[in-house]
């Protein structure tokens, strides 16, 4: 099917989109890779006046580091990032979590940003960066503005970011020696979504305990959900088969999954359980 | 709602048309420039029997607007053959019964020429990676897989300059 109409604009600058975002208000949307955004306007689930095409500001598309992150421009494409030849084994869920998002092709053209704003609680992306501690840089009207992950979703397909903002960067934090993370994905039979995701990052000291610790999951809410409780009940001790065990089983009440074709609530509590152990023991590894 | 004027280059050659902004890709190609051998499958960025290469990058044209493509350059299953001499990997296809119907065949054949040429010599699992955007409902994939080796073979024997195209393959 085709979209109903709109009026489509290809601003070369980040203050020529915004002026547009500005000046159109809730009428208007950004476009970026499209490869969401199209789907639900081609199917008609929504319809759009204006559309903000922000895939020709080349100042939003790169790939760089600092000492404390990797910071990623917002249309930078998923493949790009995911051919990034730089994570190492601090950054190594990332290579994981971006190799599987939908597939090669939908990777060539949906970008890293619009993966972060869409906002469906199935994108992969938000919940690495809530594992992290990551931020995104907002840009609007009234100038830049720095949002937590943890902070940015309220609903599904609802964040804090203004129909008149951009997120113009996604910063990935590095956490530095002794850390490393993974993402793992209990997909769906048919698709490319899953079931449950989760998105596992630790470090540790020189004895071993546990210093830092950050997990989220996908798919079991209506938000991407950083498991708070469990994250924190790791921090400060040894990781032990017991201790995963104890956060694991928190971790499953933290989530607020429904029933669907895909499981019962108490299947699902129990996936995001294990998925915890596993990504736990998983990481460890990595070290 | 106003229309857009856009120029696409597809397969060497220039089209200039004034489009609605909500025209697909797919369409253009299709209807604008009549070029029939991309497909619509699905139309729901599910199947990749409309997968072009566009900038360099294989996508699938049903999910990308007409005037995204503005200025840019894109191949099609059209423009794999030079000189009436099919592309290796269309001989491949042909060789290895890489089809049956056909119906997804240019979208495998664009992915996999894209693959092939950021990739000289993929393994089976980085094929079978690259195509999961594709989906076939005949052959069950083992003979398009051992198409896109055999490809992958010719073509580093071949080692055939005329082959490079003048676009930059990324990612
Ligand atoms: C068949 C299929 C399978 C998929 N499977 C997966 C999957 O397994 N995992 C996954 O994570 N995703 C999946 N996706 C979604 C895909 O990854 C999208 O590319 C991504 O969700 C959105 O990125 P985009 O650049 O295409 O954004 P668009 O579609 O252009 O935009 C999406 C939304 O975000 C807003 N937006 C985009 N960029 C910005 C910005 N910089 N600032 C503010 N707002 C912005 C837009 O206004 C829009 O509301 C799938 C998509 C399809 C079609
Ligand atoms: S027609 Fe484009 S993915 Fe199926
Ligand atoms: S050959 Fe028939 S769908 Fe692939």
């Amino acid at each position: 099917m085709r979209p109903t109409e709109f009026d489509y604009f290809a601003p070369g600058t980040l203050e020529e989109a915004i002026g547009l975002l500005k000046k159109y208000d809730d009428e208007a949307k950004v476009l970026a890779g499209g490869q969401s955004l199209l789907p639900l306007l081609k199917s008609r689930v929504t319809s759009i006046p204006y559309l903000v095409d922000i895939g020709n500001i080349d100042s939003l598309t790169y790939i760089t580091k600092n000492d404390r992150a990797l910071l990623v421009g917002s249309t930078t494409k998923v493949s790009a990032l995911e051919n990034y030849r730089n994570f190492g084994k601090n950054l190594a869920i990332l290579k994981e979590a971006t190799a599987s998002i939908a597939d090669p092709l939908i990777r060539n053209m949906g970008t890293v940003g619009g993966n972060i704003a869409h906002g469906d609680p199935g994108n992969d992306l938000p919940a690495v960066l809530m594992a992290l501690d990551g931020s995104v840089t907002v840009t609007g009207p009234e100038g830049q503005r720095h949002v937590r992950a943890r902070d940015l979703y309220l609903d599904s397909y609802t964040t804090v970011v203004k129909s008149n903002e951009i997120i113009t960067e996604v910063q990935f934090p590095d956490w530095g020696t002794r850390s490393s993370g993974t993402y793992i994905k209990f997909k769906k039979p048919a698709g490319d979504f899953s079931i449950a995701a989760i998105a596992i990052q630790l470090k540790v000291n020189k004895d071993g305990l546990c210093e830092k610790f950050g997990s989220a999951v996908a798919s079991v809410g209506p938000t991407p959900i950083y498991l708070k409780r469990s994250s924190e009940a790791m921090v400060g001790s040894k990781i032990t088969p017991m201790a995963m065990e104890k956060a694991a089983e928190e971790a499953a009440g933290e989530i607020s999954p429904t029933a669907d074709r895909d499981g019962t609530v108490d299947q699902k509590r129990d996936l995001v359980r294990k998925l915890f152990i596993e990504g736990t023991r998983k990481s460890l590894r990595k070290l | 709602m106003a229309k857009k004027d856009v120029n696409i280059t597809i397969n060497g050659k220039e089209y200039s048309s004034k489009v609605e902004p909500r025209l697909l890709l797919v369409h253009f190609i299709r209807d604008v420039a009549g070029l029939t051998g991309t497909h619509v499958g699905c139309d729901t960025s599910n199947c990749g029997a409309c997968t072009v290469v566009l900038d360099g990058k294989a996508v699938k044209s049903c999910t990308v607007l007409a005037v995204q493509a503005d200025n840019k350059r894109i191949t099609t299953v059209e423009g794999l053959a030079r000189n009436g001499k099919l592309h290796p990997v269309q001989e491949a296809f042909v060789d290895k019964h890489g089809l049956q119907c056909g119906y997804c065949t240019s979208g495998m054949l664009m992915t996999s020429f894209w693959l092939l040429q950021k990739n000289h010599n993929p393994t089976e699992k980085e094929i079978r990676e690259a195509l999961s955007g594709n989906l076939c409902r005949c052959t069950g994939y083992e003979n398009i897989v051992k198409a896109v080796k055999e490809a992958a073979k010719e073509i580093s024997a071949e080692q055939n300059k005329d082959l490079v195209r003048e676009e930059p393959i990324e990612a």
